[in-house]
């Protein structure tokens, strides 16, 4: 009894401290990416959806702090899955408040990595639960999944190179599922010919990909929030 | 050859119906634009309502080449009426007024004369997509500018760049002159059969519908016969907005096409030639 | 002298009927060669087919020497035809139409010559009219210019007065005979009035059902000889022997009350005036052409007789 009224309170403590240490990491990723208020990126997005045709292309994505994100190709159309703005970490993250829970750790790539799970403090989120990887050592995400209410679940798979120290990736493989969606049914003719080089496409395994791969950072230069409207 | 196929031009061109096909087309396109600047907007958003609701679009997607893709759409399927217009009153007509015994009275052979009556058709035909290119494609552009190219299918969502657009309009366009042509020289062979252009003209149209009908539905037994209706590779010139174009289909449509004018055409000369001109 | 058209045993079938049934006939150079024949005779089908707008079932044509089928463009060069209904381009103005179908037919007048040709057929004034404006009479005569525009050495009119009013087929007539005379063109009409074909033709034939009745030279067919006065009188006896005294000295018949004498027809008010005179009581008195009462023969009911002879 004595024993295991040790045990439970060793545990309790236990957990405690390690959701401090959540906390901590947390608190410590939140810092990298709050540090940058804006930016603007140059990249090339890729969109790989099975019932999507569209060429690569070079855009330009705006962010301000707290949550406002904007991928624009200048002259030209881009198209985005709906909640793409948690491509974006910091607009993920930033100025958002969050209960962290530990849930140990795992490997990816060789490289041992914290997971820490996220509820959103805010009952109206439209985020329900997001687990991010993170490295201990440089606070940097290596890959976040978030749920949403609206929009299904969402993977983002990140790496770092040049601008690992503001918290900001070189690439974003950002995964979506598209089973639910249908495209609505022509109401004009269709040639035959586009019909059967549709269908001879290999069928996807029901989720899309879009994939950033930044050239460029320019970062805190002060952009203006009319941008985004 | 040469000047019967000047006389035969001229006498498309000094008649008031040829420019019903140019003023309907000119109404159209002015209407449709008028739409587009008007509310524009609001429609882009109800035909998008499907996509939008998943996913986030941005950029300018109204711009003047998706306007002359929907307004080719939409018209294409129409202008077979106009061509059937001019092209089934190229003989049964001639045979109406009675000027038809007074051209075969001349010294000029009955295939020179079909000849030149099936080219100045063509012509017609040609310069009335022309005409229409200018004012959907031209006139779009002056009033909505260029943008990337995005059309919704039933299969798929595709996105043009902007420099890979205008290329795709002018074989677009090349490969609707063939299809048009097809309805012009289908006409042309029904008109050998009737003395007034009435009935060229209405049987063309019943032709084009029915097949088009069969086209359209997606019934088993149609589909089997489908690859053998031109009006199926009729609308081939959308193949040149597929991100690769297929060339295989698109050529092979264009092809299919191409055999049905000349067949058409020799069909014609042939029944004509053991015509006895009674009208 | 070698004929100008040359038929031989010309037949057309139309499925069942026969339109034109193993005809032959020749055509020589400065000749009106007159078809006469009612409607449905087969006067157009043949013409048709000089002009190669239908092809013969069998049978040969030649025109200027040379066989129709194979040579037909050097043929139809030289040839000007109006048939049936002379139907013009109506919303091009006369002009406009004369030099289309000059160009069809291998020459390019001046304006000049064009202005000359609608002058020769009293349309100058209307050059720029277009057609839909024009009454038949004048689409008539400006489809004679169009015939005649290439300046062709072989004319053939099909119908031309049809349609026309008195004044017209008058000025139709002499259009015709002027083409004849002032132009030596070989002309070629066809008509269902025995008058038009007496008046203009110089050569003639008739047609019944497809088949030649009969060919020859319209003046053997139309001397005073040939032409008949049938008389009704209350006394034929004194009569007889009036018309067979001086200074009459006529042969004559008696056929169902009637006596037919053989007498010029402007012979036949005095002729009237001295029976008269003579006391002779005259109940009719008809002249008949030798022609018309060989239609008599040809044809069964006096419809088709008031159709050859109105």
């Amino acid at each position: 009894m004595k024993n295991s009224l040790l045990i439970s309170c060793f545990l309790l403590l236990y957990s405690c401290l390690q959701a401090q240490d959540a906390d901590k990491l947390l608190a410590s990723v939140k810092a990298k990416l709050e540090s940058v208020k804006d930016y603007t990126g140059e990249a090339t997005l890729s969109v790989n959806v099975s019932f999507m045709n569209v060429p690569d292309s070079r855009v330009k994505v705006y962010f301000l702090q707290p949550d406002q994100f904007k991928i624009l190709k200048p002259d030209g159309i881009s198209i985005l899955p709906k909640g793409g703005m948690s491509i974006s970490l910091n607009s993920l993250i930033s100025g958002k408040e969050f209960t962290a829970v530990p849930a140990g750790y795992t490997s990816m790539n060789g490289r041992k990595l914290a997971t820490i799970k996220l509820l959103p403090v805010n009952e109206n989120s439209d985020i329900v639960l997001s687990t991010l990887l993170v490295d201990e050592t440089t606070a940097l995400v290596w890959k976040a999944t978030t749920t949403t209410r609206e929009n299904g679940t969402y993977e983002s798979i990140l790496e770092y190179g040049r601008f690992a120290r503001w918290g900001l990736p070189d690439k974003i493989l950002f995964v979506f599922n598209t089973n639910t969606f249908k495209l609505p049914k022509g109401v004009t003719m269709e040639y035959e010919g586009s019909k059967k080089a549709a269908t001879s496409k290999p069928q996807g395994d029901g989720k899309g990909r879009v994939t950033l791969v930044y050239s460029n950072y320019t970062i805190n230069t002060g952009l203006k929030p009319a941008l985004f409207k | 050859m040469w000047q019967l196929l000047r006389i035969e031009l001229f006498k498309i061109f000094k008649r008031p119906r040829t420019y019903i096909s140019f003023a309907a087309i000119g109404a159209i396109v002015a209407l449709i634009l008028l739409a587009f600047y008007a509310d524009g907007t609001n429609y882009m958003a109800f035909g998008m309502q499907s996509l939008t609701q998943s996913f986030d679009i941005q950029g300018n997607v109204l711009n003047g080449y998706l306007i002359c893709f929907i307004i080719l759409q939409t018209l294409l399927i129409h202008v077979p009426l106009l061509i059937a217009l001019v092209a089934g009153d190229q003989i049964a007509g001639e045979a109406n007024m009675g000027t038809l015994r007074l051209l075969i009275t001349k010294p000029v052979s009955r295939t020179n004369l079909l000849l030149a009556k099936f080219f100045s058709s063509a012509i017609y035909t040609i310069l009335l997509l022309c005409w229409m290119a200018l004012l959907s494609l031209v006139v779009s552009i002056l009033i909505f500018g260029t943008g990337d190219l995005m059309i919704l299918k039933s299969e798929e969502v595709v996105i043009l760049e902007k420099a890979d657009v205008l290329w795709r309009y002018f074989a677009a366009f090349g490969f609707a002159a063939i299809a048009m042509t097809t309805v012009a020289a289908l006409s042309f062979l029904l008109s050998v059969f009737a003395e007034n252009s009435i009935g060229p003209i209405v049987t063309t149209m019943s032709v084009i519908i029915v097949f088009t009908i069969l086209t359209t539905m997606d019934i088993p037994i149609f589909n089997a016969i489908k690859p053998f209706l031109f009006t199926t590779h009729m609308i081939g010139w959308k193949g040149f907005f597929d991100a690769p174009v297929q060339w295989e289909p698109v050529l092979q449509s264009a092809g299919i096409l191409l055999f049905h004018i000349i067949a058409f055409l020799v069909a014609t000369i042939l029944i004509f030639r053991k015509k006895d001109i009674l009208s | 002298m070698q004929p100008l058209i040359e038929v031989n045993k010309l037949v057309k079938q139309f499925d069942s009927l026969v339109a034109v049934d193993n005809l032959s006939f020749s055509v020589y150079q400065g000749d009106v060669y007159g078809f006469l024949g009612q409607n449905g005779a087969g006067k157009s089908t043949t013409l048709r087919m000089l002009l190669s707008l239908i092809l013969p079932s069998s049978g040969s044509i030649r025109l200027f020497g040379e066989e129709l089928t194979p040579n037909h463009k050097s043929i139809l060069s030289r040839v000007g035809a109006v048939i049936e209904r002379p139907d013009l381009y109506k919303y091009l103005t006369a002009i406009e139409n004369l030099r289309i179908f000059a160009r069809m037919s291998g020459v390019r007048p001046s304006h000049r010559l064009l202005m000359d040709q609608l002058e020769m057929v009293g349309l100058a004034e209307r050059a720029n009219s277009k057609v839909a404006t024009y009454s038949q009479g004048m689409k008539q005569r400006l489809g004679i210019a169009v015939a005649l525009v290439h300046n062709p050495d072989l004319v053939i009119l099909d119908e031309p007065t049809n349609g026309l009013d008195p004044q017209g087929i008058a000025d139709m007539r002499n259009l015709i005979l002027r083409l004849s005379r002032e132009f030596q063109k070989t002309v070629v009409v066809s008509s269902h009035l025995l008058t038009e074909i007496e008046h203009i033709a110089t050569r003639m034939i008739i047609l019944d059902r497809g088949k030649k009745m009969m060919e020859g030279a319209v003046a053997d067919y139309f001397q005073p000889a040939s032409n008949k006065v049938h008389l009704g009188v209350a006394n034929p006896e004194k009569a007889i022997e009036l018309l067979k005294k001086e200074p009459w000295g006529l042969q004559v018949e008696l056929s169902r009350e009637e006596l037919i004498v053989s007498l010029a027809s402007h012979q036949v008010p005095a002729l009237n005036r001295y029976l008269v005179e003579q006391g002779v009581e005259i109940q009719s008195i008809r002249s008949v052409n030798s022609l018309e009462a060989y239609f008599l023969s040809l044809t069964s009911g006096n419809q088709h007789v008031a159709a050859f002879t109105n």
